[in-house]
């Protein structure tokens, strides 16, 4: 070794808050001949910019964020980091960081996803109302909701969406079919959609026919229902309401489920919120009230381990005394199990299906200024007897499944035969068959008394 | 961006098609005005479902005059201020911040190291080895079309675990302790099978199937992680290898331990037999110190096999630093390089020779990778050195090495050259020679007798 040579030019790299130097000290002979500009200046101290100043900035994650970034916009060989790449470089570390959080529900929405989950909780947009699924390098439809455009024109459920011809706004005409194999489902769903008005054809492939078929739609404004209802025996008057999601439309939809059901003899309720993964924290005291008169309804404590009960508003309708059924599983979760964890505390109705998922936190959406959203854990909640809803974890942050959620009061496993979410299936649904048993039992018991 | 991270997130999504004007009411530059916001202005949701993780940047129109740094800045101010728990622990918020970052180029040579592993891979290129004593790479391939990563051995330190357990460059380890090391989303299998005439019952279990297979498979960055880390316990490998019907199962020792990077042996005839392994600082010089003592008038042997190259570390550490003074030190004086971002170069010129070199033969097989094969072709090029054994890794890409303020990032930051001034062949270099041992080194290496054979083949050294 001859030592340290800085003759000829050298590479500097400056590292904002290291005061770290490379390049200088380099064993044995000159090996540099020609060094690329950009390693000659400290590009980092460039690219922080206006927002390099005052002490947030030197908050640890951001710096090493920002030093990474510089890094790759410095170094980087294989692409070019422009400010495009540069975004979605940014959200992946905005990703990376929440992750290191261990918590799943915490999590960064894209202005993509946070528009998509306004409309999941808002529960209307524009467009053909059909739900789609991707399957393979398909797409295809999961069910068209009813009364939507989509249904009017006979989608059906398991269509395969084939191509797409959209109508430019103001154009009246339809333009050039895109084939939609090998699109992901966001792309599919961009051709789709559009403002209400105009018309897009949209060519499917079903089972049985050898061509694609096409249909032509006008797009509208869709109002999924979240609520499905009908007398599900008609003899005993056991009425079912299935609650898919605590959307905005929730209480109305359920309050109009009742009614109607009420003006056609209902005497017991089966109340269906498997698969339900819960939505609003709002909706769920709604929800709630309807169930349980009066009283605390759930605990919900705070960042910092402050409790505070949220008690029942004792809205109309009541259910009063009226014999009740809560169907749960394992998929049903968090506002659906604020919801059946005060029922079983109050004794209001008997919960019957699988011990559910198990989440016990409420998130708050914060809106950011470049229209994408955070989605942060902010705080807990038990039900109203002190039960901690979430599940506990291990010492590697994973959920241990079984500390948390409700338990039934009828544990009854489902049937392999019955297909998830086929609420139609009374054949093959052995919590359903449970239901009904127990509600007929007690209204025999009723009769005889 | 199909990354691997996008895959592991979720479950299939129900969409719901369409699309309705909704404002953002709120900013977020006025919440943080008001130190605390309102939490009735927010949302407060319960949803359980996992959303899709993917940064789909593509259709930002609203928002594309935000810097994306606020929008970071943004968001850890929130977390600071109302995340449900005590954040204490920043070195994981910045771990997993950068780590993702990076993970989203979808480049195994542009990753992450923590406090920790880089520690280890400084220690890695001073000749101290831990965990199961291999290089392993990731390597893409299209498979069934399907993008595929594999974790494949490059290089066995001599003397190690997996040299004892008789692992091999090339090897491609598929399972660690039983568990998948996860190449690919297996929900594209689905795509191979007819789904579009699937009874919905058996396209649910195959969905199910596919994704446990997912939710219990190890990632490749923890893959490496387990193989590289300190300990002394089995791990059992679950590994495929060329011409072998079936997959082998390997169980590896894990241990630390030390090895020169150099070795120097005088064979008869005034030959000197030197195997490198590493790249390491001192590698030069002890290779000039051993050629003064004997300058090998009967030929010189250059072992570069499961020689894996390495990082361009800053300071004393860098592989193709020390490769460079090595071919100085054997006499090559031209050029050979680096092609940079931007197509510039990097050119680096091998001084003086410090003993000029006798007839040259240099060893190679799959595991000589990157700078290692620089190094061969280079020697073959311009101090007309036979290559003997078989085709070399093939890895062209200038790795360099910059520490963070907590751990450090690797970045692809160019190509090797040979010495054509053409980027290194991407499958590799082929030796003038073809053969091939399991033996590396030691008496009973029957490479080192064909290489001393090939020596005496010609008289006289070059001069």
């Amino acid at each position: 070794m001859r030592g340290i040579s800085v003759k000829r030019r050298r590479a500097m790299v400056f590292m904002v808050g290291i005061g770290l130097i490379l390049g200088i000290a380099m064993p044995g002979q000159d090996w540099f001949e020609s060094v690329p500009k950009s390693d000659r200046h400290g590009s980092l101290l460039g690219f922080l910019g206006p927002t390099a100043a005052g002490a947030q900035e030197a908050d640890g994650p951001f710096e090493g964020y920002a030093q990474a970034l510089a890094v790759l916009k410095r170094e980087y060989s294989k692409a070019v980091i422009d400010k495009k790449r540069e975004r979605e470089l940014t959200y992946s570390a905005i990703q990376g960081m929440l992750s290191a959080l261990n918590d799943p529900f915490t999590s960064f929405l894209d202005p993509e996803e946070w528009l998509s989950m306004q409309q999941s909780t808002q529960g209307s947009f524009e467009g053909i109302g059909a739900v789609l699924e991707p399957i393979g390098q398909d797409v295809r439809v999961v069910r068209p909701i009813p009364g939507s455009p989509a249904f009017k024109a006979g989608l059906k459920a398991k269509d395969v969406i084939f191509s797409v011809a959209g109508e430019d706004r103001g154009s009246g005409k339809v333009g050039k079919p895109v084939p939609t194999l090998g699109k992901s489902i966001n792309d599919v769903v961009k051709l789709i959609k559009g403002p209400k008005g105009t018309r897009v054809q949209i060519a499917v492939l079903r089972e049985g026919s050898a061509k694609p078929l096409v249909f032509t739609l006008t797009r509208q404004r869709i109002e999924p229902p979240v609520v499905e209802y009908w007398m599900e025996d008609n003899a005993h008057k056991i009425g079912r309401i299935v609650l898919s999601e605590f959307n905005e439309r929730a209480d109305t939809q359920y309050d109009k489920a009742w009614r109607d059901l009420r003006k056609q003899g209902m005497k017991a309720l089966i109340f269906d919120l498997r698969y339900n993964p819960g939505g609003l924290f709002e909706m769920a005291i709604r929800i709630g009230s309807r169930f349980v008169s009066e009283g605390p309804l759930v605990i919900v404590q705070e960042k910092n381990g402050q409790r505070h009960t949220i008690y029942s508003s004792g809205t109309a309708p009541k259910i009063g005394d009226m014999p009740l059924v809560v169907l749960i599983n394992e998929s049903s979760a968090s506002a659906s199990e604020i919801v059946a964890g005060a029922i079983k505390d109050h004794k209001i109705g008997k919960l019957i299906g699988e011990h559910t998922f198990g989440k016990g936190l409420v998130q708050t959406l914060f809106p950011l200024a470049d229209g994408s959203a955070l989605r942060l854990t902010t705080s807990k909640y038990l039900t109203p007897s002190g039960h901690d809803i979430n599940n506990k974890n291990d010492d590697e942050h994973r959920p241990l499944f079984g500390t948390g959620g409700i338990r039934p009061d009828i544990a009854v496993e489902q049937s392999p035969e019955w297909v998830d979410q086929d609420f139609q299936d009374k054949v093959h649904d052995t919590q359903l068959k449970k239901a009904l048993e127990v509600l007929r039992g007690e209204q025999a018991l009723a009769a005889r008394r | 961006m199909k990354t691997v991270v996008r895959a592991l997130i979720g479950l299939a999504a129900l969409i719901v098609v369409g699309a309705g004007a909704f404002m953002v009411g709120k900013s977020l530059r006025s919440m943080v005005e008001r130190r605390r916001p309102t939490l009735l202005d927010m949302r407060q949701i319960t949803d359980s479902r996992p959303l899709s993780g993917a940064a789909r940047a593509d259709s930002l129109q609203g928002g594309a005059d935000v810097n994306p740094s606020e929008t970071f800045r943004d968001v850890l101010l929130m977390m600071r201020s109302e995340y449900v728990d005590r954040i204490d622990d920043d070195t994981k918020l910045v771990s997993g911040a950068v780590r993702t970052m990076l993970y989203s180029l979808d480049d195994p040579a542009t990753r992450y190291w923590n406090k920790e592993q880089y520690q280890r891979l400084k220690d890695d290129t001073q000749g101290v080895f831990t965990g199961i004593g291999a290089r392993v790479a990731i390597q893409k391939q299209k498979i069934d079309n399907i993008d595929q990563r594999r974790v494949t051995v490059v290089a066995v330190a001599p003397g190690g675990p997996a040299a004892a357990a008789g692992l091999r460059a090339g090897d491609r380890i598929t399972e660690l302790d039983g568990n998948w090391v996860i190449a690919y989303d297996p929900r594209l299998d689905l795509n191979r099978l007819a789904v579009r005439t699937m009874p919905e019952v058996e396209y649910r279990k195959a969905l199910r199937q596919a994704t446990k297979k997912l939710t219990d498979g190890v990632s490749w960055p923890r893959a490496l992680d387990k193989l590289m880390a300190p300990g002394d316990a089995d791990m059992k490998l679950t590994v495929v290898r060329a011409n072998e019907p079936k997959a082998l199962s390997i169980v590896v020792k894990k241990a630390e331990f030390t090895r020169p990077a150099l070795e120097v042996r005088s064979l008869p005839g005034g030959r000197v037999y030197v195997r490198i392994t590493r790249f390491t600082a001192d590698a030069p010089g002890k290779l000039a110190a051993a050629l003064k003592d004997n300058p090998a008038p009967g030929g010189l042997i250059l072992d570069l096999r499961d020689n894996p190259g390495g990082p361009d570390l800053p300071g004393e550490a860098s592989a193709i630093r020390s490769m460079a003074s090595t071919l100085g030190v054997l006499g090559v004086h031209g050029k050979i390089g680096i092609i940079g971002k931007g197509s510039s170069r990097r050119v680096v010129t091998a001084a003086k020779a410090a003993a000029k070199s006798s007839k040259l033969v240099v060893i190679v097989n799959q595991g000589t990778a990157n700078v290692a094969e620089m190094a061969a072709g280079a020697l073959r090029a311009q101090s007309d050195a036979t290559l003997l054994g078989s085709t070399t890794c093939g890895d062209s890409v200038y790795q360099k090495l910059v520490p963070l303020k907590v751990g450090a990032m690797t970045v692809s930051a160019g190509t090797l050259m040979g010495a054509d001034g053409k980027p290194l062949p991407a499958r590799g270099l082929d030796p003038d020679i073809a053969a091939g041992s399991t033996v590396i080194g030691g008496q009973d290496d029957p490479m080192i007798a064909r290489a001393t054979a090939l020596l005496g083949g010609r008289t006289g050294g070059r001069s």
